[in-house]
């Protein structure tokens, strides 16, 4: 299919599936990587890295490499849970109001619309201190409720225009159901975008669960990255320099991050095949290299001219 | 303009729902600001409590409180703030609002002329060595959430290397005096550390979008025409290309704007920061209902407010729809 | 683009002038002694000094500007230490207290201060609602004025512990409060009062000044001139302040202090005295029938208690700030002195760390393994399975049932850590629906306070404190006999009996006695109460009227 394709003709798309397999492997297995429990004390207090403790411990005593290993499973799969709320309530609202139209899209435009305007993050702690001691479980069920507009709004969009194409209004006539001419049609139209808007949810769920959690907004008996720097901050390891204890969860979420941008920016090439940077260029590329050539020519003449 | 009165309908309605979700959400949260205050470990017995209860007015039945708020919501009284002193609501968010209006708008419009600049020149050289690297990273920068930048950031050049104040907009021992030079150097050193960390998010969303639109533009055939004419790169490139390809990001530029009054709430808490972000934090923790639904008042009407000039600057910079309108 | 950035610097500047408005120049004679602390965080200051407004007035009103009648010094056992009354005593009927008043005292305009006032300011707490700020109303029925300097105060029943709290009420000068239309608005911003710090020199939202009052009765004893209040909004800030010696005298929590502010600047000292206990409860009336079973069996609890680690809990969750408490009746250290040996002998060993001793309890009490789950259950074969209520937030707290559960699950008993809200814990624990829960308690100058709170059964649905629902009449007879007699030892056999009953039957499980903190810096003044000069409660927090008593004992390093 379409994706191993990308995968091996893109090196960022190869890298950035490393980057998150990468994390999503280590944190699976997790016990067979670390002996330590990531919720018991293991060793005295603030104990920077070692051989026993790689990347040393907390306040607690706990060790902060088992730590950062179990808090990958919860924080990735709130991630990919909230990921995959957001796609599913994307693409059912957005095709919905893109296909049957009329009164059915104007009431569900607006409701993206004004979900749009209510400003994200308050809403979320709003929210998260209204439901109180919000597992990751929690966080990722509101994330996933309250994310969806963006979306829904681009996959209307594109149903909007699918919906006119030939093969859809034949299907039309030919009398087919909509479900059927939805599942069979449009949706497989949709793919590239719809994987767009996936990969950007999960980046936004991880980022928001490890904020809110930082805040304070969480559960600080869960294991995750956001908890960890939540406990980090509570107990100064900024002040007393622990930076084991600072850095481990940063870079974790920094690297995770990345390793999706670096997908979605691949994912981003397939739907818009005019971004992908050698296709369909040779035409510029050979009237640039004519004109620098002849600029080139041009200095060389002067200089030579002015050397002599 | 049928457009724009349609949109002004629409933003209007929005207002409304923001309003009633404004007053509901900030009662939803369990326990009031006596809870708040009991739970910050204040030693009260339990007759304290409910004569505080009575000060706070809280047992007002929840209707009777929601007529009151719609009517000072369109007399813009806004209330008093329990957490700050009894200080009225808007003083409050006035004291707070340049604040963020400095960190984020400087923030953003650097990041704006930044990333429109580099996005310009990533499009010209696309597959080129800087397009490879710029446009991915920057991608990857809007991926890491300003959590991280704040944190590291914080730990490096604020405690450990000692390089920059980390907390404040200034040093509380200073008179603020905007005319001295001492004090504006001051504000400006506490504003590096927020700034950077806003600014280097930000980054990505104006670069990746621009130097996408400037490659679709790229391809259209009066740029060829322009090539063929034997124009200059730079003419080309900024005349037929850029001039065309900002107008989207204007409108993004326009919008971002619109997240100003909240989109720096984590890295001014980190950074210990007076704006908005960490008085809605406060209001947050200590159950300050009249802040709260104060500020996302504020929060919403900005985001309304530049939605619209968003919606405006697109009918009127895109030659397209201009020509349908004549 | 243009257009925008202009918009953007008016508004910068708009919001500058508004702070720079409220703003003069703090001129301060160099000479002063001026004492920095912090008693309050807050983002802003918004001048209040009316005492009658508890969440609006500054935290330096009280004692400050406002002195009390008398002090009750709860380091020393609630000894009394006079301040605008130079006496009181009970009626033989034990219903009035009388107050005699000091007659040098002035108003600081140079009123005269007498009767007048404290009959015009305990009247108001006696009205009730929202300016009986101490929550005395129905504790005292009305308030008599004798002479122009006594007055008398009767009661609405029997209390001979009511003096420590009438004494909290705000003593006002008549002659002002009694003109303002409107007390609960009134802002008080140029306050009159009786206290030694009553002019306000400087005020900015970043910072005010209280001085010297010129007409203060015991000026001759009082040598700090001006204490300063800079505005900080938070734990961090007040820290960043401190490790710069910017300040004098604090009580902030600082994780790791001797790491983190006694390293990095050497005037620096801390002192923390035990404050309330802390302990783990079940709920006795739970509404899960199975771990009812358990929770009602005293050897259960016996095991709980002697699953906690109180070292690891004072050593990790409380950085060594803390003391164990392995009091059967979890008193703490604060009470030494009224702890009963008999009860330590008989019951202390079940308030000790003993993983072994616990399974043992368990296991000679029918508590089985029967699925091979790991933990045990009850007698019948029901599954014993809880979670312990901590307010979200409290993070030392939380950490603290985090080690209580480790060993509770060695032992093999089912616990787990659960952090709700505030608001939601406090619903859950006064309606008994919940299973276990941990709290702390407010210590109080003798025990009453504790045992009144924690296990009188009509406080049991007022407060968190009694959340293990076991009512005991006796043990509610006991607890009212203590403030129905004026004599300390009866009090004394009183504390003894309750203890029996406590310790005999593991109401509670005790964690620890958490501390007061304190810390202060020696560059500028000396005279500091710390472990050498216990005179009293150190702290700078508005709820320690002791404070008046801690800056009239410091002066200036010369």
């Amino acid at each position: 299919m379409g994706f191993i394709n990308l995968l091996t003709r893109n090196k960022k798309a190869l890298f950035g599936l490393c980057i998150v397999g990468f994390f999503v492997v280590i944190s699976v297995f997790a016990p067979f990587i670390t002996q330590y429990d990531a919720k018991k004390r293991v060793t005295k207090s603030h104990v920077p890295p070692s051989e026993e403790h790689v990347l040393g411990s907390t306040r607690m005593g706990r060790d902060v490499f088992a730590q950062t290993l179990y808090g990958g499973r919860v924080s990735l799969a709130v991630g990919f849970g909230a990921g995959i709320i957001v796609v599913a309530m994307a693409v059912a609202i957005g095709i919905t109001a893109g296909y049957f139209g009329g009164l059915i899209d104007e009431v569900l435009s607006s409701l993206m619309n004004i979900m749009l305007v209510i400003p994200q993050l308050p809403l979320l702690m709003v929210l998260a201190a209204f439901i109180g001691e919000v597992s990751p479980m929690v966080i990722a069920l509101i994330i996933g409720l309250t994310s969806w507009a963006w979306g829904a709004r681009v996959v209307r969009s594109q149903t909007l225009a699918v919906r006119e194409k030939e093969f859809v209004v034949a299907a039309q006539v030919l009398g087919e159901p909509s479900w059927r001419i939805i599942l069979i049609e449009i949706l497989p139209n949709l793919v590239s975008i719809i994987g767009a808007s996936f990969i950007g949810s999960v980046i936004y769920a991880i980022m928001t669960q490890a904020t809110l959690e930082f805040l304070g907004l969480g559960d600080p008996t869960s294991v995750t990255w956001g908890t960890q720097l939540f406990n980090m901050q509570k107990t100064s390891a900024i002040h007393i320099g622990a930076y084991w204890e600072v850095f481990s969860p940063i870079v974790v979420i920094a690297c995770v991050g990345a390793g999706l941008a670096l997908l979605n920016f691949a994912v981003d090439e397939i739907a818009n095949p005019q971004l992908r940077s050698h296709v369909g260029l040779k035409r510029w590329k050979q009237i640039t290299a004519q004109k620098e050539a002849e600029a080139a020519a041009q200095e060389t003449t002067a200089q030579q001219g002015a050397a002599s | 303009m049928g457009f724009i009165l349609r949109r002004l309908v629409f933003y209007f309605g929005a207002f409304l729902v923001a309003v009633v979700i404004n007053f509901f959400l900030p009662r939803m949260m369990p326990g009031d600001p006596v809870d708040a205050m009991l739970a910050q470990g204040a030693r009260f017995t339990a007759e304290q409590i409910a004569n505080l209860r009575l000060t706070f007015g809280v047992d007002q039945p929840l209707y009777q409180q929601f007529f009151t708020y719609l009517g000072d919501v369109f007399t813009l009284e806004l209330g008093h703030s329990t957490f700050f002193s009894n200080m009225p609501v808007s003083e409050v968010l006035a004291n707070a609002f340049g604040w963020t209006l400095f960190l984020t708008g400087t923030a953003t419009i650097l990041a704006f002329m930044f990333g429109a600049t580099l996005g310009i020149v990533a499009a010209w050289y696309r597959g080129g060595k800087f397009d490879s690297i710029a446009s991915p990273l920057s991608l990857v920068l809007q991926a890491t959430p300003q959590l991280v930048f704040g944190i590291v950031v914080l730990f490096s050049l604020g405690v450990t290397w000692d390089l920059i104040p980390i907390s404040y907009a200034y040093d509380p021992e200073l008179t603020p005096d905007f005319t001295s030079w001492e004090f504006l150097k001051n504000v400006l050193l506490h504003a590096v550390g927020p700034i950077f960390c806003i600014f280097i998010v930000q980054l990505g969303g104006f670069l990746v979008p621009m130097r996408n639109n400037m490659i679709n533009l790229l391809n259209e055939d009066y740029i060829t025409m322009g090539k063929a004419k034997g124009l200059s790169n730079i003419r080309v490139m900024l005349n037929y290309g850029a001039r065309n390809a900002i107008l989207p990001s204007v409108t993004a530029l326009s919008m971002a704007l619109g997240f100003v009054v909240g989109g720096a709430l984590v890295v001014e808490v980190i950074f210990n920061y007076q704006g908005l972000g960490s008085v809605l934090f406060n209001a947050i923790v200590n159950r300050d209902y009249q802040l709260i639904q104060g500020q996302l008042l504020i929060m919403t009407v900005f985001m309304l407010a530049f939605n619209f000039l968003a919606d405006v600057l697109y009918v009127f910079l895109d030659p397209r729809l201009r020509k349908g309108g004549k | 683009m243009l257009a925008k950035l202009t918009k953007i610097s008016t508004a910068v500047a708009m919001g500058a002038t508004m702070i720079a408005g409220a703003i003069s120049a703090p001129a301060m004679a160099a000479d002063k002694a001026t004492l920095t602390l912090v008693s309050e965080l807050k983002p802003a200051w918004v001048r209040n000094f009316n005492p009658l407004t508890v969440t609006s007035r500054l935290a330096t009103t009280n004692q400050f500007i406002y002195e009390p009648l008398l002090i009750v010094n709860e380091i020393k056992g609630g000894a009394v230490e006079y301040r605008l009354a130079n006496k009181h005593y009970f009626s033989d009927d034990l219903k009035t207290v009388f107050f005699e008043l000091k007659k040098d005292v002035k108003w600081s305009d140079g009123q005269a201060f007498n009767a007048d006032d404290v009959v015009y300011s305990l009247g108001l707490a006696a009205a009730g609602g929202a300016f009986d700020v101490a929550g005395i109303s129905s504790k005292i029925s009305g308030v008599k004025k004798v002479d122009d300097f006594k007055v008398a105060v009767t009661l609405s029943e029997v209390n001979t512990g009511v003096v420590s709290e009438i004494v909290r009420a705000p003593i006002v000068a008549e002659h002002i409060f009694s003109k303002q239309a409107d007390l609960a608005t009134f802002a008080n911003e140029n306050p009159v009062g009786t206290g030694p710090f009553t002019e306000v020199d400087t005020f900015t939202p970043q910072l005010y000044v209280q001085c010297r009052n010129p007409n203060y009765y015991e000026n001759d004893k009082l040598a700090v001139d001006c204490i300063k209040m800079p505005q900080l909004a938070n734990n961090d800030q007040l820290l960043a302040a401190a490790i710069k010696g910017d300040l004098d005298w604090t009580s902030a929590f600082i994780p790791d202090i001797d790491r983190v502010l006694v390293s990095q600047n050497k005037h620096y000292h801390y002192w923390f005295p035990a404050a309330g206990s802390a302990s783990f409860m079940l709920n006795f009336k739970t509404p899960n029938k199975d771990n009812a079973k358990a929770f009602n069996d005293v050897n259960f609890r016996r095991a709980f208690s002697m699953a906690l680690d109180r070292q690891a809990i004072v050593d990790i969750a409380g950085y060594g700030y803390w003391s164990v408490n392995e009091y059967p009746d979890a008193l703490g250290d604060q009470f030494k002195a009224w702890a009963n040996p008999d009860v330590m002998a008989k019951y202390g060993k079940y308030s000790k760390f003993n993983i072994e001793g616990a399974k043992a309890l368990l296991k000679e009490a029918g508590y089985k393994d029967v699925d091979g789950d790991g933990f045990v259950e009850n007698k019948d074969g029901s599954k014993i399975e809880f979670k312990i209520l901590v307010p979200n937030g409290w993070s030392d707290f939380v950490n603290t049932v985090q080690i209580g559960v480790e060993g509770l699950q060695e032992v093999g008993i089912n616990a787990s850590v659960s952090t709700p809200e505030f608001a939601i814990l406090n619903e859950k624990v006064m309606s008994a629906d919940f299973d276990a829960q941990f709290s702390n308690y407010f210590a109080g100058p003798d025990p009453y306070m504790y045992y009144n709170t924690a296990f009188h059964s009509e406080q049991m649905d007022k407060a968190r404190f009694g959340g293990h629902h076991n009512v005991d009449k006796e043990l509610d007879k006991l607890i009212d006999g203590f403030n129905k007699t004026g004599n300390q030892d009866e009090k004394l056999k009183i504390v003894y009996q309750i203890q029996e009953k406590i310790g005999s039957n593991q109401t509670t499980m005790a964690a620890m006695s958490t501390n007061y903190n304190y810390q202060y810096n020696t560059k500028r003044f000396t005279g500091w109460f710390n472990e050498s000069n216990p005179q009293a409660r150190p702290v700078v927090w508005p709820d320690t009227p002791e404070r008046l008593l801690h800056v009239l004992n410091l002066k200036p390093v010369k």
